[in-house]
């Protein structure tokens, strides 16, 4: 199950790169048509990049997370001018804060924007703010969840400075996950939630 | 009871990330996976005598969404097919 998005998913706003015009943009629960986006056209673009991604299979993780997680998992995507802009998958239960840990949190187990919206590989017809707009809809899930906001994650190396930058928690290099280093969303709460 | 909110992305913050985006120059992306360490799982994947190795690997990512059983039997069968097909492509 998935939050309750409105039917025609909720209002995201993105930065157009062409003209830095603001522009309207959704975020609905992952579908076929993201997917599809992603084969015929990330795909060829992500491996010809030297991306820290290049490899991840989208279709794989909704396969093994998503149809076969027992709902563990929930999937959303960022749709604008009729194309997928960015996916994010999401585990709903079965973590817990690493700085308190009788406290559950949504963690974020795949974040990614569309190759064309890469700081790194400039391109004119990309969009800004995605991958922020997808991260920012982690704590409100978990509020919905009762967690009280707190989120987890794992940063891909170049994304670190970024997460540092929006106030995430470094919770240190973890070896049980490729080294990467560990960022968590943490809020003290006068209740102790642990449901 | 779980309440469901609304969620939305204003201008204002949309340029307030976008900023943010720029200012550290990276890309927002996050999550393990094998991708980062793709080399590793061929490797293991390949080789017979790194069976062993693969199953802890594959236990490690989907432990907790698969049986013992289920992961030894995905192993066995990635090992095979893409064994068989790099013999393909290597025969053809």
């Amino acid at each position: 199950m998935s939050s309750g998005l409105t039917s025609d998913g909720d209002e995201v706003r993105l930065i157009r790169v062409r003209d830095a015009a603001s522009v309207v943009g959704s975020l609905v629960p992952l579908t076929t048509k993201h997917l599809d986006d992603f084969r015929i056209v990330w795909r060829e673009r992500l491996r010809t990049s030297a991306d820290e991604d290049q490899y991840w299979d989208w279709e794989q993780k909704q396969r093994i997370y998503l149809a076969g997680g027992m709902g563990l998992y929930e999937g959303y995507a960022i749709e604008c001018e009729q194309l997928t802009q960015g996916m994010m998958l999401i585990q709903v239960r079965g973590y817990r804060s690493q700085i308190e840990p009788t406290r559950r949190l949504v963690y974020v187990h795949s974040l990614a924007t569309a190759p064309w919206n890469r700081i790194l590989n400039p391109d004119i017809s990309g969009f800004r703010a995605v991958g922020g707009a997808l991260l920012r809809f982690a704590p409100l899930r978990s509020e919905e969840l009762n967690y009280g906001g707190l989120v987890g994650l794992h940063s891909l190396p170049n994304a670190e400075v970024f997460y540092r930058k929006m106030g995430l928690i470094d919770g240190g290099a973890d070896a049980e996950k490729e080294n990467l280093t560990y960022f968590e969303w943490y809020r003290r709460t006068e209740i102790d939630v642990d449901n | 009871m779980e309440e469901i909110m609304r969620f939305q992305i204003t201008e204002e913050e949309a340029r307030e990330m976008a900023k943010l985006e720029e200012e550290c120059g990276c890309d927002i992306s996050a999550g393990p996976d094998w991708g980062i360490h793709l080399d590793k799982v061929m490797e293991l994947a390949l080789y017979p005598g790194s069976h062993n190795k693969f199953i802890d690997l594959l236990n490690e990512q989907f432990g907790n969404v698969m049986s013992s059983e289920e992961i030894e039997e995905v192993a066995a069968s990635f090992q095979m097919q893409i064994q068989e097909r790099l013999a393909g492509r290597v025969a053809s």
